[in-house]
């Protein structure tokens, strides 16, 4: 079919001014229309300190599912529930200035807090995008940085790390401080995650979680009403002691390998990321060898400034020697007991530790001399900090000692985790010739 | 034939340890040792022991002579009432009655009856009644006495350094002498989690 050709030039004209219009209307919007349209949506989430000055730490959050609620970090608001007395909680909001705000619900693992404003805000709800960005996705994240107005910078989305303890996708772009508890945004402008952290080591890879955290924590919040701080403490022990059974669980995993030591076999790597690590140790002379392993769980959950939940570092300590007495090797593992004593780790107001001692039957009747110390954890019923140090009792060339530290646990998971340790001791003496 | 103070004294000394034992045996017997026990044993006697000595010299620079028999008389009978009574028998009656023993209420009968006994060993120092020299000397002696105990006190809980310091001895047994333990790993945990922190 041949088209006359005056029908053929205004057909063609139509069809390109067609196309020309429907590209403008599929254009995402630009990150100035972004800005503009996202930033009502996202205040300044103020924590004041009455002691310090009237000193703040800023950070940021922003509004979805309700009016009156507002996302943000839980490390940005934690002082409100452990020192309430010394702390308040505001919003500030674009149109309507100073508001106070009050806690929700907490998600410790994923970092994530709901705020409750005392009024309303007037500002359109944002949408939650529950599915994980593609690779090489361009992104957005918004948030005020420091003492700076509020910024929205560009980035892209490349993939989740599995290196933290709860899944967080990698926005390569530059989060700062105070971005904390901002949205990471697609390019349509729906938020895909909170700004939750940037890389120490590397140039402008932040971490968000993910926005299916935020939904999750949203539908599994039945009340409205902020609880008392005592119930949300309560609830942050609780969420504590889930994260600890995750820990036991992974106690059982084959990356939990034992570990040989001389004649010893002691409990090995504790977290997949970072494997122990063991070196000799310069002796003051040559009557004994020494050799030091110290194995870390490289996550832990944040709780306050002064107190992480389910971290453990285990230390052990080998001593052998041709030429002491079994006498001597004892005051040696007993010196090295005398150093561990010292537990200064905290400025803050901690609970006195309370010790005992026990002497157990290990694997094959090893004879095991064990100290124990826990102290609580101040404000979290039910959680404690440990000090473990036990000792195979055996005749011979050789001594051991292992030291474990566990911050924020719970008794039940505190005991798992110390009778797989002591569970994986053996000892193999040496076959005389 | 042998003075009546000289048969007096071992039996009361006898009759002290034994109520010390009664006293301390079931309250530690759970939770410690039996060289814990004896520890604290050995601990109470040298007190004592040095208490008796220090009022025997007094007496022998007042008098010439001892007087060790009488003095372990009167040290002996009030450590006696001291352990067999104020710690046990009253404590006993009060649980026994359901009324309350607030925690360190025998502090104050246990000082009444030190105070008794001193005044009971300077007469007997004392040449004839009750030597006011002595009497003051002793009181100041007591009151620097108490005054460094209470210092002691004040220093132990106000020191940070301590408190940054976990509260165990390190001492380990030479594994000659270790004796086969008698829980094995998951029922002995268990077993010191409830005696040490079971409370808690």
């Amino acid at each position: 079919m041949h088209l006359p050709n005056r029908l053929v030039s205004p057909f063609l004209a139509i069809l390109l001014l067609c196309s020309i219009s429907i590209t403008a209307f599929a254009a995402p919007p630009n990150s100035r229309q972004l800005y503009e349209r996202i930033r009502p949506s996202v205040v300044e989430v103020v924590t004041k300190n009455r002691t310090n000055l009237g000193v703040s730490s800023v950070a940021s959050g922003f509004v979805t599912h309700r009016k009156d609620w507002v996302i943000t970090n839980y490390h940005a608001i934690s002082d409100s529930i452990f020192e309430p007395d010394d702390h308040t909680l505001q919003i500030v909001s674009m149109g309507q200035g100073e508001l106070k705000a009050e806690i929700v619900a907490v998600d410790i693992q994923n970092d994530l807090a709901i705020l409750k404003v005392e009024q309303a805000l007037r500002v359109p709800l944002l949408e939650l995008r529950e599915t994980l960005p593609d690779r090489g996705e361009s992104g957005y994240s918004m948030g005020k940085p420091g003492g700076y107005q509020h910024s929205i910078v560009t980035g892209t989305f490349n993939g989740v790390t599995d290196k933290t303890s709860t899944p967080l996708i990698i926005f390569s772009g530059a989060i700062n401080g105070g971005m904390s508890g901002g949205p990471t945004l697609d390019v349509e402008g729906r938020v895909i995650g909170v700004n939750v952290a940037s890389s120490t080591q590397y140039q402008l890879v932040g971490l968000a979680v993910p926005a299916e955290a935020v939904g999750q924590m949203i539908r599994s919040k039945t009340s409205q009403k902020p609880p008392s701080l005592d119930d949300l403490r309560k609830d942050i022990a609780r969420q504590v002691s889930a994260f600890n059974q995750q820990i036991v669980m992974r106690f059982d995993l084959p990356t939990h390998s034992v570990r040989r030591l001389g004649p010893f076999q002691v409990r090995g790597d504790i977290s997949r990321d970072q494997p122990c690590s063991a070196a000799r140790k310069d002796t003051p002379n040559d009557h004994y060898k020494r050799v030091d392993q110290r194995c870390d769980s490289s996550s832990s959950l944040y709780i306050s400034d002064q107190q992480n939940a389910g971290h453990i570092v285990m230390g052990s300590f080998w001593f052998n020697s041709e030429k002491m007495s079994a006498h001597g090797l004892a005051r040696l593992v007993e010196d090295q007991l005398t150093r561990l004593r010292n537990v200064k780790d905290n400025d803050g107001p901690t609970a006195s530790w309370n010790c005992t001692e026990q002497r157990l039957r290990g694997r094959f009747d090893l004879p095991i001399q064990l100290h124990a110390c826990r102290r609580a954890v101040e404000k979290l019923p039910g959680l404690f900090d440990y000090r473990f140090r036990y000792t195979p009792l055996v005749l011979g060339q050789d001594a051991l000692l292992v030291a474990i530290g566990m911050s924020g646990f719970d008794d039940q998971s505190a005991r798992a985790i110390l009778l797989k340790s002591m569970d994986s001791l053996s000892f193999t003496p040496k076959a005389k010739p | 034939m042998m003075p009546r103070s000289l048969i007096a004294a071992p039996i009361l000394i006898l009759a002290w340890l034994a109520a010390q034992l009664w006293v301390y045996f079931p309250t530690y017997s759970g939770v410690a040792d039996a060289a814990f026990i004896t520890k604290l044993m050995v601990e109470e006697i040298a007190i004592l022991a040095c208490w008796i000595s220090a009022w025997s010299w007094v007496t022998w620079q007042e008098q010439g002579r001892t007087r060790l028999a009488e003095h372990t008389i009167i040290a002996a009978s009030a450590s006696f009432i001291d352990a067999g009574v104020l710690n046990y028998a009253v404590p006993w009656m009060f649980f026994n009655l359901g009324w309350p023993w607030p925690t360190d209420t025998h502090n104050i009968p246990n000082t009444v009856i030190i105070t008794l006994a001193a005044l009971i060993h300077l007469h007997l120092a004392s040449r004839i009644g009750l030597n006011l020299r002595l009497f003051i000397l002793w009181l100041a002696g007591s009151v620097l006495a108490i005054s460094l105990v209470t210092a002691h006190t004040w220093a132990k809980k106000n020191d940070r350094a301590a408190a940054d310091k976990l509260p165990y001895s390190p001492n380990i047994y030479a594994p000659t002498f270790v004796v086969k333990p008698e829980h094995k790993l998951a029922e002995g945990l268990e077993h010191m989690w409830s005696k040490a922190w079971g409370d808690q």
